[in-house]
């Protein structure tokens, strides 16, 4: 596993939901009102982040000159890793705004337990509540293509496959609820977007948000989803193709 | 027309998909295969005559796949099984050898214009072979192959970042541009004396890709700068061969391989691969250790005797080329009267097609899928195959079932011209 990678994902793919969690999650949007701030976070070698929490709500954004109070910068992105993956702020980081650190230890750990409520339930009946399994099937969806683009921009293997990929746009698209992503490449470099492509170049939909939470937690393949009727894919089949072999690394990371 | 119903084939997928990884892995299964929808697809079959198969349901299509290529003569070709039957029936599987197999490489060899014929059973298998008897003749590690093209599954052949393939399975691969002698040249010059082999397919035939003929001069130049560097040029003929000439691939584009690969229509079914080659590359060939249980079957000999004699005795290749050229002049019409431009390229007795104005297939996909749904089996992103059994009436059958399926496309709000 390439740490680099993995930092991306991290940044990228998992906490980025936060812009997401506090629309939709009351008790998030609780635990950042009445704040304000940016908090920046740059590792070496990913793209850096930064989280700005506002009212209730959080705005993410991909790299630039962030105005955050709150500046992370990791030398190392195993450090940053061992950040997220250990839950509490390890040495070994810069930090520009220290006054503000608090936010971090405090508000900052809350704010990602609450997502990893939704993406990791520790009781799985929790998943019996509607609403719930819908939250966690769709940022479970979110989090594995935005950390697809990260493998095929960072790991030495994801890229030399999203080199193969066509240029243009994939959409994904959850039939039942409207929900849907879309992939761009171009020359080999990938992103991630929330929302339904205009003029796709491939088409993968998933017919309901059961069999997305089937297929992605391992439960059910591509083909047995396809066999009910509830997976399809059409256009430029090498753009999946290519993009289903990145998928397919996305559990090493996320594991 | 009617279209068809797939009841039973969807419910022989679901069992199958309880004890089979996939339901149907492979080129045949739905998910490699391209249907595109699938549920527009049959999946298992139950019977097969002359160029027709029926599907679980008894649906009968028009196949312009012929198994992927096996089919040359006809389903059940009742000379080949004839021959076949006859030689199960006097031995198949045995500790020695039956002379069938002595008869068969004299008939190959012969026709090919070889010196030698190593059996296997699939075209991977002889690839593979073809890579080791070349790296056991020079020594040498790297091997040249053309960007897009198939020569079977192993992990040699794949890349990297598919499943199951490693780096070091694929780090002795080089790959050029089809059609590009300078960056072949380029190519060798950049590594002197360590390229075992050239390996190729006689011309272009991608999926995804219009299929591209080889400049004239291509092939001459290609044979020259192996020739001249030491490297084995390998014509990987699995899907061509015995399509284009009786002699291989190689003699119809005018030039002579060291190795040739054979499979698919070498036996009209009947499951048996060769690779032949030149006399200077018998004593590595030899060397190379490679067997498996059922490489000297009789069974698959006597048919591929019998089968490589009909297509002679018939000139079952001009058989071909006549069916493709009127099938390609009608589908071309068909497509024109319904204001669609269909592009066919590669060699007519395997083409490929598109639609223009289409970049993306969506629009192609939805007429292959009405088509399928109406008998005529064609697939979306394969070239295609004829074989001798189609008539005049199958193609005015899939002219029919053609002119039928772009009006319900030029229906559909997506693609409403």
């Amino acid at each position: 596993m390439d740490a680099k990678t993995k930092a991306g994902i991290n940044l990228h793919a998992v906490l980025r939901n936060l812009q997401e969690l506090c629309e939709v999650d009351e008790a998030a949007s609780a635990i950042v009102k009445g704040k304000k701030i940016a908090v920046k976070f740059t590792v070496k070698g990913c793209d850096p982040m930064s989280l700005t929490f506002e009212d209730g709500k959080c705005a993410y954004a991909r790299g630039g000159e962030a105005s955050g109070e709150l500046r992370l910068k990791f030398s190392k992105p195993e450090k940053f890793n061992k950040l997220i993956d250990g839950g509490s702020v390890v040495p070994g980081f810069n930090i520009t705004g220290i006054t503000k650190l608090g936010f971090m230890t405090k508000d900052f750990m809350k704010i990602s337990e609450r997502l990893e409520y939704y993406l990791r339930p520790k009781d799985p009946s929790l998943l019996e509540d509607k609403e719930f399994f819908r939250i966690n099937t769709v940022f479970t969806a979110y989090t594995a293509f935005h950390a697809l683009a990260e493998i095929g921009n960072l790991d030495p293997v994801g890229q030399a496959i999203a080199h193969r990929i066509p240029d243009g746009k994939i959409a994904i698209e959850i039939k039942e609820t409207g929900d849907a992503l879309t992939i761009s490449v171009s020359d080999g470099r990938m992103s991630a977007a929330i929302g339904k492509a205009e003029n796709p170049n491939a088409l993968m939909e998933f017919g309901n948000l059961d069999v997305v939470h089937r297929v992605l937690n391992g439960k059910t393949d591509v083909y047995s989803a396809m066999g009910e009727g509830l997976f399809a894919v059409s256009g430029l089949i090498p753009m999946l193709d290519n993009m289903s072999k990145l998928l397919g690394l996305v559990s090493r990371y996320l594991a | 027309m009617k279209t068809n119903n797939y009841t039973k084939n969807r419910a022989f997928y679901n069992r199958a998909l309880k004890v089979i990884p996939t339901g149907v892995y492979g080129h045949l299964g739905p998910s490699n295969g391209c249907a595109i929808p699938s549920e527009a697809f049959p999946i298992f079959s139950v019977k097969a005559k002359g160029t027709y198969f029926w599907d679980a349901d008894e649906n009968r299509f028009i196949d312009y796949m012929c198994a992927y290529g096996p089919n040359i003569l006809g389903y059940g070709d009742e000379e080949v099984d004839k021959a076949a039957i006859a030689q199960i029936k006097k031995g198949n599987c045995v500790t020695m050898p039956d002379i069938a197999l002595v008869e068969f490489a004299e008939l190959l060899t012969h026709t090919v214009k070889k010196d030698w014929a190593f059996f296997c059973k699939n075209g991977g298998d002889v690839t593979s072979l073809a890579i080791m008897t070349a790296r056991c003749a020079t020594g040498r590690k790297k091997v040249v192959m053309v960007k897009g093209g198939y020569h079977g599954v192993a992990p040699w052949t794949q890349k990297l970042g598919y499943a199951g393939v490693i780096e070091e399975d694929v780090s002795n691969n080089l790959y050029v541009h089809w059609n590009d002698v300078k960056e072949l040249e380029d190519l060798i010059s950049r590594y002197p004396g360590q390229i075992a082999a050239f390996i190729s397919t006689p011309y272009h035939h991608p999926t995804f890709e219009d299929n591209r003929l080889p400049d004239q001069s291509y092939w001459k130049a290609v044979r020259e700068l192996c020739t001249k560097n030491g490297i084995v040029l390998i014509i990987d003929d699995i899907r061509c061969g015995f399509r284009l000439d009786i002699e291989g691939s190689d003699a119809h584009y005018g030039f002579k391989a060291d190795l040739i690969t054979f499979c698919k229509a070498i036996a009209n079914g009947y499951n048996v691969s060769a690779l032949c080659g030149v006399d200077s590359l018998r004593g590595a060939v030899s060397d190379v250790f490679y067997t498996g249980s059922y490489w000297l079957s009789a069974e698959p000999f006597a048919a591929g005797i019998a089968c490589i004699s009909k297509l002679k005795r018939e000139n079952t290749i001009a058989t071909l080329r006549f069916i493709a050229d009127k099938l390609h002049t009608g589908l071309k019409e068909v497509a024109r009267a319904n204001n669609r431009e269909i592009v066919i390229t590669g060699e007519p007795v395997m083409w490929y097609m598109r639609h223009t104005n289409d970049d993306n297939y969506f629009m192609h996909q939805a007429w292959v899928a009405e088509c399928v749904k109406r008998g005529v089996f064609f697939t979306n992103h394969h070239n295609h195959f004829v074989n001798a059994a189609i008539t005049d009436e199958d193609i005015a059958e899939t002219l029919k079932v053609a002119d039928e399926a772009y009006k319900v496309v030029n229906k559909m709000d997506k693609f409403k011209i």
